[in-house]
């Protein structure tokens, strides 16, 4: 499943969309002055080496060795793991968004509670207790202590009991 | 001297800042000594406290995490046989045998007696070469610093990992990343996507805490889930009262002087980090040894060369950031965002202004008494802080890291989407470390790459000739050559070699 020149073709691949994208992104900018001192100069040309090295990339790749790196059991380890790894970001997602509807405090503890999860704890009774209060003591220290801007949730609003903790 | 005495006063008379170097010492350590988080990551978590700061405070405190960072790093790689940084990879060699006889007091004190040496090495070739060179390069103009630029940028992209066209790919996308936002020049935006929060461009600390932190967040949840290498962590029986006796000391050393020497020129080198200097001198002193042949089964020589090389890279990696702006290694590329938020310009010049010279002494005093101040923590308290880190578990530390990071990207300018950047650049700097591209490369370039743009279309303005400036100006000819000189002799060394 993952040989050398398949793992350097995918990388190869992914830096090829990267690098396109950074060159149409670049060809985006509109001329302001029509001379050579345009400010899309520097993006095109850095988006066009890009674009450059990452056919080279593929290119060395198809000289790499096919053989298994790794047999087919580590390779399903390998996908529920990155299943895992992946769910920190979802939970960063959530995280996001219930920061914007509920506000700091209530999505602190609810992305602890699931990030925990996440990271393999399983005592469901532990971890709620761990995300109240270390939503509790973060929002203390850095809403309360730090100072830092604490927006109300658009979905709940929790103000009363953000200032009373900070 | 003078200078540096009143740099000392400053900070003694400073009560915050010195309470905020000696938190850094003892923070630096804890996350240099957590296998995984590196000095980059706790800097990246903690850079938002820098806003609440005064200038020396912010600089202090961040400079001596990195040093105590390093420092840190070796009480994983001794105790658990983890490297906390890469920085301590070579460490491990002899540093876990040692453990595995009972020897761990002796192996982390000699690592404590060896960091200190070789850090204070360094920050004196620092405070003694910047203020030289930054009178050399005080001359320098836009066309002068392009160049300048370019061979740091070609020069890191070369060295700084495995693969060259990765190097260069990573420090090609780092800049590109960095031009998004408005336009210096013209003041109008560019690459926006019509994402109004990023008119101003790409904020340095969400995407630091993307790369280094919630990719290494990442990484540590796969490691966890394939494999048991985390529940090996545990602390092996050890003896803290064995130490380094004065015969063991004295015998190394010339053995130390000659590592801080190869650390301290390894580290003036752009891109050319710890790691590499910790294995060059741990090599070279093997080659060196009458019984070479001990090495790796747990000697102390074997401990306080790395550890001599790898911290006395610390200071002069600050050398190309105070004498031409340009930094050397991710820990410098923070700092230079740090001058930049409290308003102060780095360079050459900053050695004119007599309050950011005065600073400057002062941050070079902070980092003496840092290094004190680690070494004083870790002789003492060093197998303490292996024990309590080896029974706190990774799913929980790195849930707390997690939300510490959360915060702290959002706390750089209040703003969520500064969040969904962070967790974007996770997945991108998790995508990196997988394709063996270098994060370092690509957070120097992202931090160089707007006055790098500046100093081209300034030289191009000045220019009759276009482009060929950079040509017929014979100190700018000469570093784009030394650049480029090193990209192909990276290139051409393994064609050679087979």
């Amino acid at each position: 499943m993952f040989s050398p020149q398949k793992r350097e073709l995918i990388v190869g691949g992914l830096s090829s969309a990267v690098s396109v994208f950074c060159l149409l992104l670049a060809f985006s900018i509109e001329s302001v002055f029509g001379s050579t001192f345009e400010m899309r100069m520097l993006p095109v040309f850095l988006s066009g080496t890009m674009v450059l090295i990452s056919v080279m990339v593929i290119l060395k790749a198809v000289n790499m060795p096919k053989e298994l790196l790794v047999s087919q059991e580590e390779v399903q380890i390998m996908r529920a793991a990155t299943g895992r790894m992946f769910g920190v970001v979802i939970v960063g997602l959530i995280y996001v968004w219930l920061f914007y509807a509920l506000g700091y405090i209530l999505a602190t503890a609810i992305s602890m509670y699931l990030v925990m999860i996440v990271l393999g704890n399983s005592n469901h009774y532990k971890i709620a207790l761990t995300a109240i209060l270390s939503a509790i003591i973060y929002q203390f220290i850095f809403m309360g202590f730090f100072g830092f801007y604490d927006p109300v949730g658009r979905l709940i609003d929790l103000s009363a009991l953000s200032e009373f903790l900070s | 001297m003078i200078d540096l005495f009143g740099g000392f006063v400053n900070l003694f008379t400073n009560f915050e800042a010195l309470l905020f170097v000696l938190f850094g010492a003892f923070v630096g350590m804890v996350a240099g000594a957590l296998p995984g988080l590196t000095a980059s990551a706790a800097i990246a978590m903690l850079l938002p406290l820098s806003y609440h700061l005064d200038a020396l405070s912010a600089l202090a405190f961040l400079y001596v995490i990195g040093k105590s960072g390093r420092y840190g790093g070796s009480i994983a790689a001794i105790l658990f046989n983890t490297p906390g940084t890469a920085a301590s990879a070579a460490t491990m060699q002899d540093g876990y045998p040692m453990t595995r006889r009972g020897e761990a007091g002796k192996a982390l004190k000699t690592a404590t007696i060896a960091s200190v040496f070789g850090d204070y090495w360094g920050e004196i070739i620092l405070i003694f070469g910047a203020v030289l060179i930054a009178s050399v390069t005080r001359t320098f103009g836009p066309t002068e610093y392009f160049a300048i630029y370019v061979m740091a940028f070609v020069v890191i992209g070369s060295v700084v990992g495995e693969s060259v066209m990765k190097g260069i790919m990573s420090t090609l996308f780092g800049g590109f990343v960095a031009l998004i936002g408005m336009d210096t020049i013209t003041g109008e935006t560019r690459m926006t996507m019509g994402v109004f929060e990023l008119d101003e461009g790409l904020s340095l600390v969400p995407l630091l805490i993307g790369v280094f932190v919630i990719s290494e967040i990442m990484a540590q949840t796969y490691v966890s889930f394939t494999s048991s290498a985390k529940n090996e962590l545990r602390l092996i029986r050890q003896d803290p009262a064995s130490k380094m006796t004065w015969q063991e000391f004295r015998s190394c050393v010339p053995l130390m002087s000659r590592s801080a020497l190869v650390g301290s020129f390894i580290g003036m080198m752009p891109g050319l980090g710890s790691s590499v200097a910790c294995f060059v001198a741990y090599g070279e002193e093997k080659r060196r040894s009458p019984r070479s042949e001990e090495w790796g089964t747990g000697i102390v020589e074997g401990i306080a060369a790395p550890e001599s090389a790898n911290n006395a890279v610390s200071g002069p990696s600050m050398i190309p950031l105070l004498t031409l702006g340009i930094p050397g290694s991710t820990i410098a590329a923070v700092l230079l965002g740090v001058f930049l938020i409290h308003g102060i310009t780095v360079g050459p010049q900053i050695f004119d202004n007599s309050n950011s010279r005065e600073l400057v002494f002062s941050l070079f005093a902070a980092g003496l008494v840092g290094i004190t101040a680690y070494g004083f923590i870790g002789y003492f308290f060093g197998p303490w802080i292996g024990q309590v880190i080896a029974r706190v578990p990774n799913r929980i530390l790195y849930s707390f890291i997690f939300l510490t990071a959360i915060i702290a990207a959002y706390s750089s300018r209040a703003s969520i989407v500064d969040i969904f950047i962070a967790l974007l650049f996770g997945v991108i700097g998790f995508c990196m470390r997988v394709g063996n591209f270098s994060a370092a490369a690509f957070v120097i370039a992202f931090v160089l790459a707007r006055n790098a743009e500046e100093a081209f279309r300034q030289s191009l303005m000045l220019s009759d000739d276009g482009i060929l400036i950079f040509i017929k100006e014979p100190v700018a000819l000469a570093f784009l050559l030394v650049g480029f000189s090193v990209m192909l002799f990276r290139v051409v060394k393994p064609l050679l070699s087979r």
